[in-house]
This record gives structure tokens, C-alpha cells and sequence, in this order.
């Protein structure tokens, strides 16, 4: 039949009607299959990028497993909120340095978190917490420009908090100050004034320059080149070691460092730390202010003495008081599990550490710092109200002061050195007795009750005195 | 037109039919494949929504201020109170689950 058919002569309309639909044919696929590609082509840039073409970024990790930051770089997310906020830093568009992290770990750690790898922090998101909430509610209450807390553990130098106020959110970083964003316990150095006072009489014994049943004749104020020193507090003219640091006579421990050379006071200083730079290398830190003993004038000695003329950190502190708290030896502060960090080394004799340590116990115990101690828990600690230099000014502004108390507990045990600073409070008492301690005593009443110390015990104690 | 050319023409139709629909169903593939990673991106943000929604009522801070707003004190100052909180502190009400459990007592 087909070759019947295809012998027939075909009619002219026929050939022009097949040939039409024939170019139809050709050309309307032809033209579907540009359309559907050239379409495709078109829309792709609008597509997003699939997740594999995103930089997978290490998240941070608190020590008990709480995430407290995930996800890349382009969309960091820090599902605790404001909790460690100063700490953890955030991330933005790319540097020109290649890094992401625009602040805090996110900064410092850039490259291993860049790497994929987790980071694991020292810190107790519960006890980071406790110390946020409570350096917030004070700060406010006595309406202080800025603070900071620091809980350090003893013997092994792992920081469980360190809080900074004011805070910030930093899923929101954009919204937030410069001023919100500085990570205080490691960035913020300040002159701590008395609680610098164990110290020199720690380097003072252990030189054998100062015997610990000794007394000193100390009246309420003594001239040094230009300047004149007063005591705060109304004392007896003569005091024994452990009451010129119950006391926090100045005056007291002003007769007690010329024993030393200026050298020699310069060097133990920097023995317990001040003014070095801390050997973490996980987080940006300053090494604080400890002049060269060769430009001192003898009131700048006596101001070394009690904690003017020379700065430090919360962390740096922290870290000096564990050698008290820890049989004289230093252990260097942690920040992330399984960081390098040099061996600990022995600052100051077993004996003497503990002779200055009771020391320390005397002050809470003696003093009117009776809102320092936590019921059942035994304290040891000290005060610490500085003068805040103004470098704006060049001067020593009257009434801005910056307040600290330096803390160990359970004093028959140390377990963890807890500082807590306030700058420039502005209502209600504007000393550390009135302000610093209670905030320790909130922060370390919580640490307690985050250990899980029998409260029953506890409160049996005290209800039987 | 020659004999050639009638049995290619049938094939190239074909092929080129068949290549229109391949792009066609890629191009269908690939719009579902974006609709996927948008779905995606947005389900990973009701997550990040969601992890903060979580930590604002059981995260440490959170359960910290609570504890803190309801006249709550940590263990060691129990001993210390002279007043409590005005009256028993509520607790939120759970999620209704739909599911109604009563206790009958003989």
C-alpha cells in the first residue's frame, strides 16, 4: 500500500500543507527547547546557594555540652541569647585578613572555627549565669558604668564565668554600643586598690623581711613626697598584720613596703602576674599596667602598695589569688579545654600562702564584712576601692571609684576565687564593703547551691548559733 | 525531498522533543530543588527561633532570673529569711496535650 501510495503524484496543495506543518514541526521544539534552557539560565542566579557552598563553621561549646554558638559564618546563631555574649564575640562579612570573627572567640578563634573544629570552653553556663544576673541587677541598682566577674577554679586555673556588664545580644551585635561588646574580665584593665594588700605582705614574709606576728605602727594618715595617704576605716595606732589587712590600713602597709627595695616590690608584683601578659592564646587579653621600677618616686611606691599606679585585669586577679588560695603555687587561667598552656610554678612558699591565706580568712571574719560571707560556707577574701584614673584628663576624678572584692571559697577547701568589680557607681554606698561583697555573696551563694553543698546542714548550722 | 532526509527528519523531531522535555523536566526538578532550599533555610531559622524561644524559658539565664523574680534564694541564704514571697509561686501552666488524666481516690 505505502509504495502505492508513495507512486501517486501528489497534489500541490498536499506538498505545501505537509512542507508548512514540517517547518512548524521543526521549528516549534526547537524553539520550546531554547525557551526552557534560556529560561533556566535566567533564573539561576536568583536560586539560592545550596547549604554544601556555605563554610562550615566550628560551633562553641560551654564545659556541660550547652551550645552557645553554631552555624556559618553568614548566619551565626547563638541560641543562648546574651549568656557569655562579651565572651563569645560574633561574626560578620568576611576581613580583609580572611577571618569572619568580629569579636571575642569569634575573633580569636577564627581559624579553627573556620576549620570545622569545635571549641570547647572552661565555662559553667549556670554559674555564668548566676554571675551575669547578679553583676547586672547590682550594677544597675547602683546605677555603675560597667562591671565585670570573674569565678576562677582552684588548682586546675579553669574560668567557670566571666561576665561582663553591660551586655549585649549578639544575634543583634548590629544593634548594639562598642561599649556593650568589651569582654571586661580579660580587656578592661584598672587599678584595684587594697585588694593588692595580701600580696606585699606575702612577698614581704616570704623574703623574710616581715615577721607574720608582727606589728606596725599605723596612724590614720602619713605624707609620702606630695602626697598624703589616709585610712578609711577608724583603727587602733598600732595593728598586727592580719588587722592591717582586716583594717586595709593604708597607712599600715605603706610603713610596711619600705622594707622593700622598689625593685624588690616591683618584682614580686610581677612574680604573681601584674602587668604580664596572661598565656592564653584563645581570647585577646591585656597584660595591665606595672610600671618600670626604675621611674618610681616613693609615692609611687607607696601607691603600688595599695593598688593605685598599677592595673590589672579580673582575670589576672582571679589568677593571683589562686596562688594564695592554692599553696603558693600558680596555675595559668584556662579559657578553652585542652589548651597549651605553660606548667604551673611555685610563686610563693606552702607556709607562707598559708599564713597570708588565715590572713585572709581573719579579714572576712573580724571585719564589718559580715555581707560577704555566705551562710555555712566559709569565706576568705578582701576589699578593694580604688581611685579611677581619667587619661582624658590626665588626673584622678573625685568620686569615681572602682570597686572589687577579691573572694575564695569554701575557705577550708578552696575550690574556686570569685572577683566582682563595679566602676563608677553613682547612687548608694560607693564602697566595696557596701556594694562588692554583697554582689560576691549573691554570686557565691549560688556557686554553692550549684555544687549541691547540703543546704540542710547548712541552714541547721546557723540556726543552732 | 529524498528518502534520507524523510527518515532523519522523524528522528531529529524526536530527539529534539524529547531534549525539550529533559530541560523542561529539569527545569521543573531544579525549581523544586530552590522551593527544597528555601524550605530549608526557613525551617533552620524556625529552628534558631525556636532554640531561643527554648533558652529564654529553660535556658540558665532564664531559669536564673525566674527563679530570682519569684523571690527564690539560692540554698545557703534559706537560713538567713526573715520574710518569704508573698504567696506560693505559680507554676506555668503545661502545653495542652489534649490528653485529660483523673485521679480517683477509694
Amino acid at each position: 500500500m505505502a509504495l502505492n501510495r508513495s507512486s501517486e503524484p501528489r497534489p500541490k496543495e498536499l506538498r505545501f500543507r505537509r512542507r508548512g506543518l514540517m517547518s512548524v514541526l521543526l521549528t516549534l521544539p526547537l524553539l520550546a527547547a531554547l525557551f526552557g534552557f534560556a529560561s533556566q539560565q535566567r533564573g539561576a542566579p536568583s536560586f539560592p546557594a545550596p547549604p554544601a557552598d556555605q563554610p562550615v563553621r566550628g560551633r562553641i561549646i560551654a564545659s556541660d555540652g550547652t551550645v552557645l554558638a553554631y552555624g556559618p559564618a553568614s548566619d551565626r546563631r547563638y541560641p543562648e541569647g546574651t549568656l557569655a555574649a562579651n565572651l563569645l564575640g560574633f561574626t560578620g562579612k568576611q576581613q580583609p585578613d580572611g577571618r569572619y570573627g568580629l569579636e571575642g572567640l569569634e575573633y580569636s578563634l577564627d581559624k579553627r572555627l573556620q576549620n570545622g573544629q569545635d571549641v570547647r570552653l572552661t565555662i559553667d553556663p549556670s554559674l555564668q549565669a548566676a554571675a551575669e544576673t547578679n553583676l547586672k541587677r547590682v550594677a544597675e541598682k547602683n546605677q555603675a558604668a560597667d562591671g565585670m566577674a570573674v569565678i576562677l577554679e582552684v588548682g586546675t586555673g579553669r574560668i567557670l564565668a566571666a561576665a561582663s556588664y553591660p551586655s549585649f545580644d549578639p544575634n543583634h551585635w548590629r544593634q548594639a554600643s562598642p561599649q556593650d561588646m568589651i569582654d571586661r574580665p580579660f580587656a578592661q584593665e584598672y587599678e584595684p586598690g587594697s585588694v593588692m594588700k595580701p600580696f606585699v605582705v606575702a612577698g614581704l614574709i616570704q623574703d623574710g623581711l616581715l615577721s607574720p606576728d608582727a606589728t606596725v605602727h599605723a596612724p590614720m594618715s602619713v605624707h609620702v613626697g606630695d602626697k598624703t595617704f589616709h585610712d578609711v576605716e577608724w583603727h587602733p595606732s598600732t595593728l598586727s598584720i592580719p588587722d592591717v589587712l582586716r583594717y586595709s590600713s593604708n597607712v599600715g602597709m605603706i610603713a610596711l613596703t619600705w622594707r622593700f627595695t622598689p625593685k624588690q616590690l616591683h618584682d614580686w608584683l610581677a612574680r604573681y602576674g601584674f602587668g604580664q601578659p596572661l598565656d592564653l592564646n584563645s581570647i585577646y587579653s591585656t597584660s595591665g599596667l606595672l610600671n618600670p621600677w626604675q621611674n618610681w618616686v616613693p609615692q609611687d611606691q607607696a601607691s603600688n602598695t595599695i593598688g593605685q599606679n598599677v592595673s590589672t585585669t579580673a582575670v589576672q586577679l582571679a589568677a593571683a589569688y589562686s596562688i594564695l588560695a592554692h599553696g603558693g603555687v600558680y596555675v595559668p587561667p584556662r579559657l578553652v579545654e585542652g589548651e597549651t598552656l605553660p606548667p604551673p610554678h611555685r610563686v610563693l612558699s606552702q607556709k607562707v600562702a598559708d599564713t597570708v591565706f588565715k590572713m585572709l580568712i581573719h579579714v572576712v571574719n573580724a571585719s564589718a564584712l559580715k555581707y560577704s560571707k555566705v551562710p555555712g560556707v566559709s569565706v576568705a577574701g578582701k576589699t578593694g576601692t580604688a581611685d579611677i584614673y581619667d587619661r582624658r584628663l590626665g588626673t584622678y576624678p573625685k568620686g569615681e571609684y572602682s570597686i572589687t572584692f577579691a573572694g575564695v571559697f569554701p575557705a577550708d577547701h578552696p575550690r574556686v576565687v570569685t572577683i566582682v568589680t563595679l566602676q563608677k557607681p553613682q547612687i548608694g554606698s560607693k564602697t566595696s564593703t557596701w556594694v562588692a561583697a554583697p554582689l560576691f555573696r549573691a554570686i557565691a551563694s549560688e556557686v554553692v547551691a550549684h555544687w549541691g553543698m547540703a543546704p540542710g546542714s547548712v541552714a541547721l548550722a546557723d540556726s543552732a548559733h | 525531498m529524498s528518502r534520507i532526509a524523510r527518515r532523519a527528519v522523524p528522528i531529529y523531531l524526536g530527539l529534539l522533543l524529547l531534549v525539550s522535555a529533559a530541560g523542561l523536566v529539569n527545569q521543573a526538578l531544579y525549581r523544586h530543588q530552590t522551593k527544597l532550599i528555601d524550605a530549608r533555610a526557613k525551617l533552620m531559622g524556625q529552628v534558631a527561633n525556636l532554640r531561643l524561644g527554648a533558652a529564654a524559658i529553660d535556658g540558665p539565664l532564664a531559669v536564673t532570673q525566674w527563679a530570682d523574680a519569684h523571690g527564690m534564694v539560692p540554698a545557703p541564704e534559706a537560713s538567713q529569711l526573715s520574710a518569704v514571697a508573698a504567696g506560693p509561686t505559680r507554676a506555668p501552666a503545661p502545653p495542652d496535650t489534649g490528653l485529660e488524666i483523673r485521679t480517683v481516690w477509694h
